[in-house]
């Protein structure tokens, strides 16, 4: 205990007002003063001022709790802020009594977090959100005042931590167009970002390092019976990026747990549905209050939290099966109750109205295989995301086999195809018993790889690609990658075969698109759709080989990057190429179908064939397909480049690329 | 150097010079509030002298800044004058 200090509330308050306006000036000014003086080469030394302004912030800090201790012991006295005077009529402002605190023990911020964490507790309690959002209009400043500060983050969430988790609730209004007030989004915003800030605190140090939220609060976290409200902390508080990977991960198990169980996951229903239009607006509602799908956002944009969840290998899968799923929309309702009577069948109708809801689902399945390839943690728990999606796909269509999934979750997977190209390459070209993450030949030095069984692997294929473009683009990607094949093939130190596991995948998928039957326009539209990514990628530089360290310790993953084909997007505009190789098929064809090209490329790439000084036909190691190239090439048909002719070499891309000659 | 480089010297000096003056406008308000009419106790006093040090502190600073602006501006007009002369 330290020493008492008799203080006058009111200066004390006034003291604190001034401190907080010096802060709020030195805060905005600084880095302008040092910008425009530091512009012209001002010689001042500035160097103390981060250390001054982090000083005033505490000052602030400090004398604010000191002023809240000071009122509340005053009202402890009987004080009251409006009362009566002797001879005045009616009711008059009071000014507190002087009173007496600890100033040391109030003035640690720890002391605020508590004060704070109670006057939410009573806040709370108020049955009326009116009344809650009155008593919380100054919580968050107090809460974005001590973001970055641990003694009052550890006795806020230590104190607040089961109530906070369930403000939305007590805060939504009961009627009206926005389900919270600008005052209510203010108090989640504050929430959320002191919530997520506390995730990424750590205390002590060596061994003893451990989160600021001590386990009992994190499973309070994760365990709320409330798991709307606490999705709504996540959606209102800040980017993915600012919460700790592995709160975000138990708190997107916990949703998806809740999800299964039957758990609140939706906003609270307003009022009697009595008309169609009422339905559908909470249907609206719904979506635009989506708990689970707040948190799979969040997870998704901090990425290592989706990899958490979908790279574990005791539980990974399960939470998979969740996730590849066509469940994800609202529950849609029931429209008979708002027929005419005349036309109302019989027994429940099938529910209407369903908002879909995959998007954030999707998001989060991407950011599970996002991790970049290599040998570290993030990197295997990437690789077994890539095995559980397609072990749940696997399982998804064996209990649906006439369910197609919806379209966000298929190009998620389609996402996880491209970026594991090659690793899916090897897998149809072998028969592995098991699908698992491993590293090549169990060398700690090798990337972390999926390992999928072809059965399994077919089946995230069979899902995936559903239309001719997709068959094309994919093909297409595949295509483009022909020369990094040939190079891979030469350069990787063991006898793998890059070309030939490429066959394998190009089998597997031509099987898979001639179980679809497509009309010949459907297959001329598939075949555009090829060419078109073929050349984009070809053309677009991706996937260069430099091999500057080439057998070393990083060219398994070097190959690995480079064979697997930057994900679909925009620039690739099909519906142009489409247009460009339907008025001049021929010419396109010819241009793009033509193999010698890549593969000279390949070999270039690996060294294997070194251009002359005066070769028109290639710039910078790039080849361009010219009457000089094909000249060149039918001058060397004959000769052998590491062991093989050209014409070899040739042939073997054909035959992995199922081009006929 | 042009004028052009002289009159935006000038406006960013005024710019640097107005928000230090209303940072030094409120570093000075705040004593004001010290002594027996907010509090009694040496625990308080203490904390007085140290924030009075931490505003000694900038105040000698932002001083400096004001005291080197003329400097500054007068670097600049060098410049163009002899620009001006070659």
């Amino acid at each position: 205990m330290g020493e008492f200090v008799g203080v006058d509330p009111e200066n004390l308050k006034e003291l604190t007002r001034r401190l907080e306006q010096l802060h709020e000036l030195l805060a905005r000014h600084s880095p302008l003063i040092q910008q425009k003086m530091q512009k012209w080469g001002s010689e001042v030394a500035v160097t103390s001022l981060p250390g001054l302004i982090a000083a005033a912030l505490d000052d602030v800090r400090d004398m604010d709790a000191r002023t809240t201790r000071a009122y509340e012991l005053a009202r402890q006295q009987g004080w009251s802020a409006l009362g009566r005077a002797p001879g005045i009529p009616g009711l008059i402002y009071k000014r507190p009594p002087n009173v007496r605190l600890d100033w040391e023990a109030t003035g640690q911020s720890g002391y605020q977090g508590k004060r704070d964490a109670e006057t939410l507790t009573a806040a709370l309690a108020a049955k009326d959100p009116q009344d809650v959002r009155l008593a919380l209009l100054g919580l968050p400043d107090s809460l974005r005042r001590h973001l970055a500060d641990k003694d009052y983050q550890a006795a806020f969430w230590a104190g607040a931590g089961p109530l906070a988790l369930r403000a939305a609730r007590a805060l939504y209004q009961r009627a009206g167009g926005a389900l919270f007030s600008a005052e209510s989004l203010s108090v989640l915003r504050a929430l959320g970002a002191s919530l997520a800030a506390a995730s990424q605190m750590r205390v002590g140090t060596g061994k003893d390092r451990r989160p600021l939220l001590p386990a009992a609060t994190r499973a309070t976290l994760t365990g709320s019976s409330d798991p709307w409200s606490v999705g709504m902390l996540v959606k209102y508080g800040p980017e993915g990026r600012s919460w700790d990977s592995r709160l975000l991960a138990d708190l997107t198990r916990a949703m998806l747990d809740a999800r299964a169980a039957g758990k609140t996951i939706w906003p609270p229903a307003r009022g009697k549905l009595e008309t169609n239009v009422d339905a559908l607006r909470h249907q609206r509602l719904m979506a635009d209050y989506d708990a689970v799908g707040a948190v799979l956002q969040r997870a998704a944009e901090n990425g290592m939290a989706a990899r958490h969840v979908l790279g574990d290998p005791a539980t990974g899968l399960k939470y998979a099966r969740m996730l590849v799923s066509d469940s994800w929309h609202t529950p849609g309702y029931d429209p008979g109750p708002f027929l005419s009577s005349y036309v109302r069948p019989g027994g429940a109708l099938p529910p209407t109205g369903q908002v879909d809801l995959s998007a954030p689902t999707a998001a989060f399945l991407k950011a599970a295989v996002s991790a970049e390839r290599g040998t570290s943690v993030d990197a295997k728990e990437s690789a077994w995301s890539v095995v559980h999606i397609a072990q749940a796909t696997a399982d998804f269509s064996k209990l649906h086999p006439q369910t197609v999934l919806p379209r966000e979750i298929r190009h998620a997977l389609i996402y996880t195809a491209d970026r594991y190209l090659p690793d899916f390459a090897a897998s149809a070209s072998h028969e592995f018993t098991a699908s698992m993450a491993m590293q090549r030949g169990e060398d700690a030095a090798s990337p972390w790889a999926p390992v999928v069984r072809p059965a399994e692997l077919e089946a995230l294929f069979g899902q995936a690609l559903q239309e001719p473009k997709e068959f094309g683009a994919y093909k297409g990607k595949m295509d483009g990658r022909i020369s990094v094949a040939v190079a891979a093939t030469i350069k990787d130190p063991s006898d793998q075969n890059y070309l030939r596991e490429m066959g394998g995948l190009y089998g597997m998928i031509q099987r898979i698109q001639g179980d679809h039957h497509f009309a010949e326009e459907q297959l001329k539209d598939e075949q555009a759709t090829r060419t078109q990514t073929a050349i984009s990628i070809v053309s677009g530089g991706f996937g260069a080989l430099s091999f500057s360290n080439a057998f070393g310790p990083g060219t398994i993953t070097q190959i690995l990057v480079a064979l697997a084909a930057p994900p679909l997007n925009a620039m690739f505009d099909t519906d142009f190429a489409l247009q460009a190789y339907k008025s001049n098929a021929d010419d396109f064809r010819a241009q793009v179908l033509h193999v010698e090209a890549p593969v000279l490329q390949g070999l270039i790439l690996a060294g294997a064939i070194t251009p002359p000084d005066d070769a028109s036909w290639v710039k910078n190691g790039v080849v361009t397909r010219t009457a000089a190239m094909a000249d060149w090439v039918s001058r060397h048909s004959d000769t052998r480049y590491l062991g093989k002719t050209f014409t070899e070499w040739v042939k073997e891309a054909q035959d992995a690329m199922r081009l006929q000659q | 150097m042009t004028s052009s480089e002289i009159a935006e010297c000038r406006a960013d000096m005024a710019a640097a010079a107005t928000a230090v003056r209303e940072i030094l406008q409120a570093l000075s308000a705040v004593p004001a509030m010290f002594g027996d009419h907010t509090w009694q106790g040496p625990s308080a006093d203490r904390w007085a002298t140290g924030w009075n040090a931490r505003r000694t502190q900038l105040t000698r600073l932002f001083d400096a800044v004001l005291a080197e602006q003329p400097h500054l501006i007068a670097r600049v007009e060098e410049a163009e004058r002899r620009k001006a002369a070659s």
